[in-house]
């Protein structure tokens, strides 16, 4: 059997990375990209403590990561919130409905 | 100074910066105190600049022993132009937000300016990475309070989506930093810097991805050419005076994270990183230049100035600190004027969308229908006398006249040196 090692755990978060990145370049719903933006903010955390207990030996990633989650969850907060007045504004969450501003 | 907790003692004009946003916060809350927010925002700046000369000329016991801080004349010079800088910003924006929102208003601008000076104070990734999120998560609400109508939503849905998406870009490339060198302190003993050096591990592919994408995600902050697309429609959409802020806050501290994170190759980075630097400088200052000459909206022409000024200060940080001291912080040569070059920019920049925002549409005196094109505001000489003076005084010192033209001779100069040496 082979043992699960960091490359593993590499190659997970750059998926998750390139999946994050790829829903944020094709959702149009708001929610969507949001949920994009949380897909590669937890591929560096996976990173972060892949790296913390096979190459550094400390605690001090996994301490990162658990501050990037609440950072994550503040984020989400204020995106609602941003969503709403988008949303009572034009009655969708649709990001392409948003073309006031051009040249 | 009583004795303290080192840590504590470093951190004081960013305690007293957050006690008094929390201060305005909840003196918001009731009716009778939101007049004072605006003052009181002013007394807590003046609070922080007061306590971080005193620390500037103090000795800290036992500082060294806090790894995850840094002092030094880096931290003191963005600690005074990011506070001086930013008192102009609470006077400009006093009569910008509704009466209700006038305490969370300018707790909001507060936070923001926490996060630019703890930006410099970081020495661990930890740190850096919440202080640019501090900088930048309240900008995102602030675009949204600043004006009631459609174009301000989504001016401000836009730069939250680029914004977070560009933040967890660079934490990825933190992420890979940390793996690089298995610590996050990032200069002192056994740091990410002393790893690097020791090592000569600069090639080492994980540097390499880490500081590539860390620099990816710092672009949009600078907003240098290619990410710099979002930033025409976010200026749009803001009112005018917090544009002024967005003009410098996010920019300062982007800055201040790529001096930082230069620093952790000693400024010895590869040529591929070099190249990077030099063509993103050269495509910017371009870019910006030639976009700013085809827009007929004020607000959007100031806002690509404001990526070709990005690119002559990305010129200044590619010539970098000639001669590397032995301290945490180097602070001279090309840092030096890149440094100075922020602040002529910021006060300068905040000074046209200040003038900006006394001007309306002709013919109207609603607040929510300011000036927009350059024939809105055709004539303003003669309504606004004062503030048609300043828009000149300042778009002309944006334009490097007169005393910034030595300034951008020494940026070239010093951009040169390492070019002909190699």
């Amino acid at each position: 059997m082979f043992e699960i090692g960091l490359n593993h755990y590499l190659v997970l978060s750059a998926l998750v990375f390139s999946l994050g990145v790829l829903c944020m370049a094709t959702k149009r719903n708001a929610i969507g990209i949001l949920i994009g933006v949380e897909l590669v903010l937890n591929s560096a955390n996976i990173n972060l403590v892949a790296f913390s207990k096979y190459s550094a030996g400390a605690a001090d990633g996994h301490i990162f990561a658990v501050f990037v989650i609440l950072l994550a969850a503040a984020e989400a907060a204020i995106a609602i919130a941003i969503f709403m007045n988008f949303y009572s504004a034009l009655r969708t969450i649709d990001v392409d409905r948003g073309d006031e501003l051009r040249n | 100074m009583p004795e303290m907790h080192p840590m504590i003692q470093l951190l004081l004009p960013e305690i007293a910066l957050i006690l008094g946003a929390t201060a305005v916060l909840l003196g918001g809350l009731i009716p009778a105190l939101r007049n004072r927010s605006a003052l009181v925002s002013l007394v807590a700046i003046a609070l922080a600049l007061w306590l971080g000369a005193r620390l500037s000329m103090l000795e800290i016991k036992d500082a060294d022993a806090v790894v995850s801080l840094q002092h030094g004349p880096l931290v003191w010079y963005a600690r005074l132009i990011t506070l001086a800088i930013g008192a102009l910003i609470i006077m400009v924006n006093r009569h910008v937000p509704d009466d209700a929102e006038r305490g969370e208003y300018f707790a909001l601008i507060l936070f923001s300016l926490a996060g630019v000076t703890l930006t410099s104070v970081a020495n661990s990734l930890v740190v850096l990475f919440l202080a640019l999120e501090l900088v930048s998560v309240p900008t995102y609400i602030l675009i949204g309070l600043s004006r009631r109508d459609i174009a301000a939503q989504e001016a401000a849905g836009k730069y939250f989506f680029l914004g977070a998406f560009a933040a967890a870009i660079t934490l990825y490339g933190f992420s890979f930093l940390y793996g690089a060198a298995g610590t996050m302190t990032m200069f002192g003993e056994n740091s990410i810097t002393a790893k690097i050096a020791s090592e000569g591990s600069i090639h080492d592919a994980l540097v390499l991805v880490g500081l590539l994408l860390s620099l990816a995600g710092l672009a949009f902050k600078i907003a240098a050419v290619p990410l710099h697309f979002y930033i025409a429609d976010v200026y749009q959409g803001a009112a005018a005076p917090i544009t002024g802020m967005l003009g410098f806050v996010p920019k300062f501290a982007g800055f201040l994270a790529l001096i930082q994170l230069l620093g952790l190759t000693s400024w010895k980075y590869g040529d591929e990183i070099f190249w990077l630097l030099f063509a993103m400088a050269a495509v910017t200052m371009l870019v910006g230049n030639t976009l700013a000459l085809m827009q007929h909206n004020i607000k959007r022409m100031l806002a690509y100035s404001g990526v070709a000024h990005s690119g002559y200060m990305l010129v200044a940080l590619v010539a970098g600190p000639i001669l590397i001291d032995t301290g945490r912080a180097p602070l001279r040569d090309g840092i030096a004027a890149l440094l100075f070059y922020m602040t002529a920019y910021g006060i300068m920049n905040l000074g046209c969308f200040a003038a900006l925002s006394f001007f309306r549409k002709p013919g109207t005196d609603d607040p929510d229908e300011s000036a927009e094109t350059t024939d809105d505001i055709a004539g303003a000489a003669r309504t606004h006398p004062w503030a048609a003076l300043c828009l000149a005084v300042c778009t002309l010192g944006l334009m490097g006249f007169p005393a910034h033209r030595r300034l951008h001779g020494q940026a070239l100069h010093y951009l040169l040196g390492p070019v002909r040496r190699r």
